[in-house]
């Protein structure tokens, strides 16, 4: 800390970081022990990188694009850092799922920052890299390139797909050609479904409410584009095709700074009615309360850690 | 804010009150997409309750019709703790069938009864409110339904008793509901409807409460005891219209005795009052988008200070759909096998209260200004469609993955051998 009493930006960068992992580090530790995800210190270690490092992307890019209320980005980005790596049982391999994760979340944020033609072949690079990793992650190109035909850029349309046809080539070549197909296991779809039940509600008013929103900088086409192609990617689960839910709920995560700024404009603004603060408040009540079986998931990798450091007896 | 006029609405319509960005979120509810999903998601509950891995009940209620309408019935045909009408219900399609028995014979039957089921239910929606509300909320009720049938674990979900239980029991509510003046034919129908489901199951019992505790407090809140004295008269008579064809049946065949004796002795045997647990997520989770319904109709009436408690049906209805749940709630606590079809039955008044909800919100919502009136929608919308979509996905990705295991040949075999196993085990003498 100065002498002012003003900290340096590199350490409440920090700061948020290391408070954003410790978020995260619960999901991981019981990835890392509880059986039956007991997986590797490997995968609690990628866990928690993504976990972190998608909410430290999410509100560092958000906050440089949109005008959007500093506690929303919080809210939106902790969620993200804790749920994370608590939701994985329906990725077919949890270490590849986490850094698909990681990959589709940089490559959006390279892609928002400036998506000048050099950001955009970086950023349909990371994408090639996502989906070789998790073909799931063809829902952001997907919705890319939805957008940039919407908007009649062809050219960044051909890039986003080339990016999908590019990162399901070399997962073709490096799996063989002719691998058995596994499809998504309807039970694990739905138990990871229901924990991020919660962000898909908050991100789903996000989206409905995002046209209005008025951000400085808010573009929200390509965000509704992505939404969109997440959709449709749960109903590939449908077509016996692999469907990793936290991936495909990414979106959600981006949109919920919306739903949140939606949902506090609707219970507290002067203007509001009576109705429009009562509906407010049950979807707020309906939020938390289907963010229980995550909570306690979450809370499960807390006790680990305490079981861990906690002399024995 | 509020309009300082109030608008004459006596049933408005969602649509119709939905200002221009709340119409392109109801555009999904255009009737015939509506039927199409809803045609859908009962086609993938089928196709996965059929298909389960696991095949007990099924087979079972198959092989208890088959032979219960075979000409030499023996009283092991029976299933012990179950009353003989579904066996009556759906096991002539066997003897109309050509080609070898088997589960596939039963699939054309159980559908038609939840396709009934389902238009019943619309039917008492669509009377209450809205023709297009009715229809949404008969989604819901399909998605759940199908949804706690396919993912129960104890048992497969195909040829239960509570997917036929279904049509009788909302054909006794809509009888029930019913404004008609001619008492005594809808307490006939009602009282069909009421002794065809406790002849399919013996649970109907906490409908049958339901429908008796309502009548007499409309009786006492009306004071028309008359009018109830001959509605429940004309009950007694449909029940008993019910109930003697199928004991002319069993009695025929000599069986009636039996059936009795079994049924009184192992009705109660998987009944009883244990600990109060609350239930799980899991357990919750497809009924999620009718209890969102559910709440915003129960809170909606207090943004208005008056005005907003609908028409004396509605509230009649509103009151026999909480006794009717509370009912079913209290028979599924008792319930010691935990069995996820048992939530099947707490479907259809969640499903009522959550139509009846969605008719107070929209009278709430009529006296608001557009662009609020948009606000809210939008957050509703977006709510309800991400609720049924996490409900609908998974029951989908079930059915998928279960349907490519469907083999008739193997269907026909399996059939056969537990038939010929069952006849065997009959034929043994008994010690």
């Amino acid at each position: 800390m100065s002498r002012t009493g003003h900290i340096p930006k590199a350490a409440r960068c920090a700061a948020a970081i290391a408070g954003l992992a410790l978020l995260s580090a619960p999901g991981a530790l019981r990835v890392a022990f509880v059986p039956p995800d007991a997986i590797s210190m490997r995968a609690a270690v990628l866990a928690t990188t993504a976990g972190a490092g998608c909410a430290a992307l999410l509100f560092v890019c958000q906050r440089a694009t949109c005008d959007l209320p500093t506690w929303c980005l919080a809210v939106s980005a902790a969620s993200l850092a804790a749920l994370l790596p608590v939701a994985n049982e329906s990725a077919p391999n949890i270490e590849t799922a986490y850094a698909a994760l990681f990959g589709v979340s940089l490559a959006v944020a390279v892609f928002r920052f400036r998506p000048t033609a050099g950001r955009a072949s970086a950023a349909a690079a990371l994408t090639a890299g996502a989906i070789a990793l998790d073909p799931t992650s063809s829902a952001w190109a997907l919705g890319w390139a939805w957008a940039s035909l919407a908007a009649r850029r062809v050219q960044a349309a051909v890039v986003a797909a080339a990016a999908v046809a590019a990162g399901l080539l070399i997962r073709l070549l490096a799996n063989g050609i002719g691998v058995a197909r596994t499809g998504p296991d309807p039970f694990a779809v739905r138990d990871d479904l229901t924990l991020l039940m919660p962000v898909a509600l908050v991100g789903g008013i996000g989206l409905a409410s995002m046209r209005r929103c008025h951000a400085v900088g808010a573009r929200p086409a390509w965000l509704a584009a992505w939404v969109g192609a997440s959709i449709a990617g749960v109903f590939a689960a449908l077509l016996g095709l692999p469907a990793t839910v936290p991936v495909l709920l990414l979106p959600f995560w981006w949109t919920a700074p919306f739903g949140l700024l939606e949902l506090s404009r609707m219970l507290f603004s002067a203007r509001s009615s009576r109705l429009s603060r009562i509906c407010a408040a049950v979807v707020l009540v309906m939020t938390v309360a289907l963010g229980a079986p995550a909570a306690r998931r979450w809370l499960e990798g807390i006790a680990i850690a305490l079981y861990s450091v906690l002399p024995a007896g | 804010m509020r309009t300082t006029g109030q608008r004459a609405y006596s049933h408005p319509s969602l649509v119709e009150l939905a200002c221009r960005p709340a119409r392109v979120w109801l555009a999904p509810a255009h009737p015939a997409v509506v039927l199409v999903c809803l045609l859908a998601v009962h086609a993938a509950g089928r196709a996965a309750a059929f298909c389960y891995p696991a095949k007990v009940d099924s087979f079972t209620y198959a092989l208890a019709a088959y032979r219960l309408w075979e000409p030499a019935a023996s009283p092991e045909a029976l299933v012990p703790d179950k009353p003989p009408g579904q066996a009556i219900l759906t096991g002539w399609v066997y003897r109309l069938a050509t080609g070898a028995p088997s589960r596939v014979t039963m699939i054309p039957v159980e559908s038609a009864f939840m396709l009934a089921g389902y238009g019943l239910f619309w039917l008492v929606s669509n009377r209450l409110h809205d023709r297009r509300v009715g229809l949404l909320l008969t989604g819901g009720l399909v998605l759940a339904v199908n949804s706690y049938n396919a993912f129960d674990t104890t048992t497969d979900g195909f040829n239960l008793a509570e997917n036929y239980l279904l049509a009788p029991s909302m054909l006794a509510v809509w009888a029930h509901l019913h404004d008609s003046r001619r008492l005594a034919l809808r307490g006939v129908t009602c009282g069909a409807g009421v002794g065809l489901a406790l002849a399919v199951k013996q649970t109907a019992v906490a409908l049958a409460v339901a429908i008796v505790l309502h009548g007499v407090v409309e009786a006492i809140v009306r004071a028309a005891p008359r009018d109830r004295a001959r509605q429940l008269a004309g009950m007694a008579v449909g029940m008993a219209a019910v109930w003697a064809p199928i004991w002319l049946f069993l009695a025929a065949k000599g069986l009636w005795t039996a059936q009795l004796d079994t049924l009184i002795r192992s009705s109660g045997a998987h009944v009883a009052a244990g600990p109060f647990d609350l239930p799980s997520w899991s357990h919750c989770l497809p009924l999620s988008p009718l209890l969102l319904w559910m709440a915003l109709g129960l809170v909606a009436p207090l943004a208005l200070r008056r005005g907003a408690a609908g028409d004396a049906r509605q509230r009649s209805a509103l009151l026999f759909a909480a006794v009717w749940l509370l009912a079913e709630a209290t028979m599924l606590w008792t319930m010691t096998k935990p069995a996820e079809h048992y939530w099947q039955q707490v479907v259809p008044p969640t499903a009522l209260l959550a139509s009846l909800g969605a008719s107070a919100f929209a009278r709430t919502g009529s006296s608001l200004r557009a662009s609020e009136r948009a606000r809210i929608w939008r957050c509703v919308g977006a709510v309800t469609a991400c609720a049924v979509l996490i409900v609908a996905v998974p029951l989908f990705a079930v059915a998928q993955k279960r349907a490519s295991t469907f083999d008739l040949q193997w269907e026909r075999t399996e059939f056969a051998r537990r038939l010929a196993e069952a006849s065997a085990a009959d034929s043994m003498p008994q010690p």
